[in-house]
């Protein structure tokens, strides 16, 4: 019998097993990993809240504006100085032929003078169409359809 | 009761012990389900194209006013801000096109006019344009 055989050699092994904690570490340090570019660029907000709000799946293309709460603008997640976004924007959207959206995620707090100066200048780049992320608000769940409704994004 | 006291036999136990892959492989998938579960909300705004001269406005068209003391008017008259969604679905139930503009002051903050535009999307508005403020108007004028 293997119990009683191993009982009488060497008593009970002490030490914890780390392996499964190790794992689970290394685990945490991909993730930290992945989102330490995001933390370190500074870009603090926190987005408005809606309920009856649409899906919009993330692709690498599309063309994200960030604005923090401070009122710095994120360009694609880098920072870029606020003069500069209106010849950054008229330069992507010249080039792009796919579709004119331009993903604007704003901390919830700013005045809408912002919002509005950087819509502007999306208009002025030949943007058609603003998306503005928002999150769902805890516990509640769409009234409406959420599925963007088609031809409404080109 | 060979296997047990495997120990003391001579056969190697040559497979790898796969326990700890599985459970990493678990604990991705339980990462993976939380980011897509969070995918990203939009609400979309059309942008106007520039018009070369003067627009003459519409008169049927719908515009909310949110005003710098928080309260709303559609098309003028006064509305509570909590029966909004009440008197947008009366409006918008009888109109074929589901237009609708809101005009907000500077000073508001995003959230009030994102809100708006929520509670106007579960009334049945579909499509929602956004007024220039006058000061952005003026800036692109000059």
């Amino acid at each position: 019998m293997a119990i009683s055989a191993s009982s009488t050699q060497g008593g009970v092994n002490a030490n914890p097993n780390v392996t499964p904690m190790a794992d689970v570490m290394l685990v945490l340090l991909i993730i930290f990993m992945i989102t330490a570019p995001l933390i370190a660029s500074g870009f603090v907000a926190t987005m408005p809240e809606g309920i009856n709000i649409i899906k919009a799946p993330e692709d690498p293309d599309d063309v994200v504006l960030g604005i923090d709460n401070q009122g710095t603008y994120f360009l694609n997640t880098h920072k870029i100085a606020s003069d500069a976004v209106q010849g950054a924007l008229n330069a992507i959207y010249s080039a792009r032929t796919k579709d004119k959206i331009l993903y604007l995620k704003a901390d919830r707090r700013l005045k809408m003078e912002k919002i509005q100066e950087a819509i502007e200048m999306a208009r002025k780049a030949g943007v058609r169409v603003v998306s503005a992320v928002t999150e769902q608000t805890t516990g509640t769940q769409s009234t409406v359809s959420a599925e963007r409704p088609k031809g409404g994004g080109q | 009761m060979s296997m047990d006291t495997g120990g003391g036999g001579s056969a190697m136990k040559s497979e790898p012990n796969i326990t700890p892959f599985i459970d990493v492989l678990l604990v991705l998938l339980v990462i993976f389900m939380i980011t897509v579960s969070v995918s990203r909300r939009v609400l979309d705004i059309q942008v106007p194209v520039q018009n070369k001269g003067p627009t003459k406005p519409d008169p049927n068209q719908i515009i909310l006013e949110i005003k710098a003391d928080g309260s709303m008017a559609i098309n003028t008259q006064p509305v509570d801000p909590s029966g909004l969604g009440q008197r947008l679905y009366e409006i918008y139930s009888v109109r074929p096109d589901k237009l609708l503009f809101i005009k907000a002051d500077d000073s508001r903050p995003y959230q009030d006019v994102i809100g708006a535009i929520d509670v106007a999307r579960g009334a049945g508005v579909q499509v929602f344009g956004l007024a220039p403020s006058t000061a952005a108007a003026a800036k692109a004028g000059g």
